[in-house]
């Protein structure tokens, strides 16, 4: 096929996916936009701005105590020799398979009113619980995203500056503070916007505090707070317009996804003492002993625990939970990779669009999504070829699970796109070239060429895809009664019951599964992209 | 030519076997079986099941049963019509019938065994009957109490007490019935004003309000709180597991709820929708929640300790409005509370 042909078949390929997205997403969120700004001019939501004023406050402090501690741990763990640091990363790796409500039950099995420690320590319930269950859950990602920023540091730099009579200090502001100045904005931008947006810590700990993305949780399972929900969705997704403008002027893809860098453990930085690499130390000690004290005070009172643990209801919901992620799995994959194949041969105009189309999805956050998604399709819909039933919630048309489907895809669909994309950045274009030139077809370019670079990635990213369906809380809450078989809906109506043994032990079979599930997941995949690269 | 995953044509129908296989694995829940009942639930998921079971076993059909918190409930019987998907709706407060009733959501149908319900208890028209009651009243933890030096409270006042401040736990009246009854009650004890004052100032004591009705029982046997308002068998059936809970019904007035069951307009299945209601309404109908351990108060006049009895006997300070009276507050109260308690 002529190239012409290609780019034809390319755009071609992105014209019904572009449809979909359009109809599934694009416009809920302008019907959701519509309904915010009548709600603005009606002026019906009293007591709104102040709303907002406490959930901006709780996002930033969160962001700034989550980035420093994730700093002062990765800056600890990258001075450790490979086997403890491999521990450290472990530790705050596992838990990322903590959903945050998770974490906010065991601040208050902690810290609660009946909590193990409640006579020394002052009342868990409102902002200082919430600022430290956001803390703990949100810190694996500013460490994980500054450990794999450090992966470029070459520890011979920072040998050189402390030849030449750095202190401590100056190196960590002139070597290892510069790789991670656009890393560390995008994730501090993104931990912004995911506490903003996050219902289920401030649903287990607010107390009489009201965060926006709480408000707007009652109002949609109240039913009737329609406008108030949708301004609510329009706000919470403001902060990610500036890094949309900052991404689109700088298309560079490595700001979102970090660039590959293989396997293998970086070198261990020798770092002078000072107090600034001992304030690490007792910080990350601190943060340890904390993590520490809030699974085992979980796990005490599972042991504890004068109810059943896990009940058929339970094991009801996990399967079904399962079952959607992997059916979501499926349906996500082949679109993601057909639009980073698509993107690829369209032209470098309609790459970038769609790579920026794929971004945007992927940062807008999800409360705003379900939100959206709720208000469009949580009734029947009037088209011109009849009434769409509604989709959204026990009652609708399959008994919810298009919405539930939609809610898991939406999100993995540029995750996988993104991954794809990556990994054929991965091949030089030199190198694609000389193999055109010198008579390798399209089938075997991409099997033996962009495959085995990007194998790895793909797989971990399917992982990922699996792992996120399964412990995600947004946008499923938004689109599920109550009692619906979903982890996060059951999880929650747990908790509103303050039945913290059950959801730990809910947590605990998830998180066990999870990490099978998404091993399997990867292997599976490195299997496939193994013997295809091997053909 | 081998067709090749890169090809957006094998893509494309990968993707639509994908959807093809999931709605197809789903459609078939919905409620197009001949012998079904499609029911439309707002109560405990517990009693919900029992209902259904013992329906089941009396009558041989199936019941696809869909758990619905009553605002929510309703909102969707609403905006469904024209579109039916239940046949029946099962508990729930009768504010939120009354409603559906006065907007030509419920198929009026009067069945053999209305006789046994009590006028006040059922709509004139059929549009619906009580099938269900329970009596408000303050579940408290004794041993919370004493740690806090606080006496139990008996009276609405009490609930007042400094050492109670964070202390008390009930629903958000915008989510939960329960909550609601308690909310109208104060408005009925002391009237508007007065009533808003108290509530602001009862509001003040709770610690954070839950999504579900019966879920402040919960929060105090985990000691998260020392009282938790909500209707007394909850309390009842948590004492019954041995939890260390009293319940108390609050010497200075306290409100009932009737819980409801109707026909819905255009019922897909109106023979089967008429079976459950003759089985709702029966006393082995009404019998059958207990199955799930919550022991509600029957309505039926044959059925010992029914609710026309308790009243009659004057052993609780019952001084609710009627239930028109609480429909028409309703909306004022829900956006007062968003206004002034909520935010």
């Amino acid at each position: 096929m002529t190239e012409r042909g290609t780019r034809l078949m390319a755009r071609a390929a992105l014209v019904p996916v572009g449809a979909g997205a359009l109809i599934l997403v694009g416009w809920p969120v302008v019907r959701m936009a519509t309904q915010a700004f009548a709600a603005l001019a009606t002026a019906s939501t009293p007591g709104l701005g102040r709303t907002a004023a406490v959930s901006t406050g709780l996002s930033l402090t969160v962001t700034v105590l989550a980035t420093v501690l994730g700093l002062a741990l990765a800056l600890t763990a990258r001075t450790l020799p490979i086997r403890p640091r491999r521990l450290f990363d472990a530790v705050i790796g596992a838990l990322l398979l903590v959903p945050p409500y998770t974490v906010a039950a065991a601040v208050v099995a902690v810290g609660g009113r009946g909590g193990r420690f409640a006579a020394v320590l002052p009342d868990v319930y409102g902002l200082p619980g919430m600022v430290l269950a956001m803390v703990v859950a949100h810190l694996p990602i500013a460490y994980l995203v500054i450990r794999v920023a450090w992966r470029v540091v070459d520890p011979h730099l920072v040998e050189m500056a402390r030849v030449h009579g750095a202190r401590a200090g100056e190196v960590f502001r002139l070597v290892l503070l510069p790789p991670l100045r656009a890393p560390l904005g995008v994730t501090a931008a993104l931990m912004f916007v995911s506490t903003l947006s996050d219902p289920s810590i401030p649903a287990v700990l607010r107390g009489r505090v009201p965060t926006l993305a709480h408000t707007a949780y009652i109002e949609v399972i109240a039913w009737g707070g329609e406008g108030t929900a949708s301004l609510i969705a329009v706000l919470l997704a403001l902060p990610v317009l500036p890094l949309l403008l900052v991404l689109w002027r700088r298309p560079e893809p490595s700001l979102l996804v970090t660039r590959w860098l293989g396997r293998g453990a970086s070198p261990t930085l020798a770092l002078p003492s000072s107090p600034l690499v001992n304030a690490c130390r007792a910080l990350s000690v601190l943060v340890l002993a904390l993590v520490l004290v809030l699974m085992l005070t979980a796990g005490t009172s599972m042991a504890r625990a004068q109810v059943a643990l896990v009940t058929p209801a339970m094991r009801a919901v996990i399967i079904s939970t399962l079952g959607y992620a992997l059916v979501a799995l499926l349906i996500a994959a082949p679109l993601g990779v057909l639009t980073a194949w698509a993107s690829q041969r369209a032209g470098e105009r309609v790459a970038r669009g769609a790579d920026f189309l794929q971004v945007t999805l992927l940062l807008m956050p999800a409360t705003t999504l379900g939100i959206a998604f709720f208000l469009a399709y949580g009734l029947e819909t009037p088209t011109p070829w009849g009434d769409l039933p509604a989709l959204v919630g026990g009652a609708s048309l399959g008994s919810g699970a298009v919405a539930l489907l939609v809610a898991f895809v939406a999100p993995a669909v540029p995750l996988v796109h993104l991954a794809v994309r990556a990994g054929q950045q991965r091949t030089p274009q030199a190198l694609q070239e000389t193999a055109r030139v010198l008579g390798a077809g399209r089938r075997r370019l991409a099997l033996q060429l962009v495959l085995p670079r990007a194998g790895a990635l793909v797989a971990a990213t399917a992982a990922a895809v699996a792992a996120r369906n399964i412990v995600s809380v947004v946008p499923v809450v938004f689109l599920s009664t109550p009692d619906a078989p979903m982890v996060a809906s059951f999880a929650l109506d747990l908790l509103d019951r303050a039945s913290f043994e059950q959801t730990f032990a809910l947590t605990g079979i998830i998180a066990v599964l999870v990490t099978a599930v998404g091993a399997a997941v990867a292997a599976a995949s490195a299997a496939v992209v193994g013997r295809r690269g091997s053909l | 030519m081998t067709p090749s995953l890169r090809s957006p044509c094998a893509l494309t129908a990968l993707v639509v076997l994908a959807l093809l296989v999931v709605t197809g694995c789903t459609a078939a829940d919905g409620p197009a079986e001949r012998d079904e009942v499609a029911v439309l639930c707002s109560n405990d998921a517990e009693i919900c099941r029992a209902w259904a079971a013992a329906f089941t076993e009396r009558s041989g059909r199936d019941v696809t049963l869909v758990r619905l918190p009553t605002s929510e409930a309703l909102e969707r019987i609403r905006r469904g019509e024209g579109l039916p998907e239940f046949d029946i709706w099962h508990g729930g407060g009768a504010e939120m019938y009354v409603e559906a009733a006065e907007e030509g959501l419920l198929a009026p149908y009067t069945s053999p065994e209305t006789a046994a319900i009590p006028d006040e208890f059922r709509d004139p028209e059929g549009s619906w009957s009580g099938v269900y009651s329970s009596m408000l009243a303050f579940c408290v933890s004794p041993p919370g109490l004493a740690a806090l030096d606080a006496q139990t409270p008996r009276t609405w006042d009490d609930l007042l007490d400094p050492a109670l401040t964070g202390q008390v736990s009930t629903a958000s009246p915008r989510t939960s019935g329960t909550a609601f009854t308690a909310m109208s009650l104060q408005i009925d004890r002391l009237g508007d004003e007065a009533g808003r004052d108290y509530l602001a100032a009862l509001y003040g004591q709770v610690l954070q309000f839950t999504r579900s009705g019966t879920a402040p029982v919960q929060v105090v046997v985990h000691d998260e709180a020392a009282v938790a308002l909500t209707f007394a068998p909850y309390c009842e059936a948590a004492r019954a597991e041995g939890h260390d809970v009293e319940t108390v019904v609050p010497h200075d007035g306290t409100d009932y709820e009737i819980g409801a069951v109707a026909v819905l307009a255009d019922a897909p299945h109106a023979r089967g929708a008429r079976e459950y209601i003759d089985f709702a309404l029966s006393a082995e109908g009404q019998r059958s929640g207990a199955d799930s351990g919550i022991h509600q108060i029957a309505t039926r006049s044959d059925v010992p300790g029914n609710l026309a009895e308790i009243l009659a006997d004057g052993r609780y300070p019952v001084i609710g409005s009627p239930l028109a009276e609480r429909v028409e507050r309703r909306d004022e109260l829900l956006g007062w509370f968003t206004a002034e308690v909520e935010r």
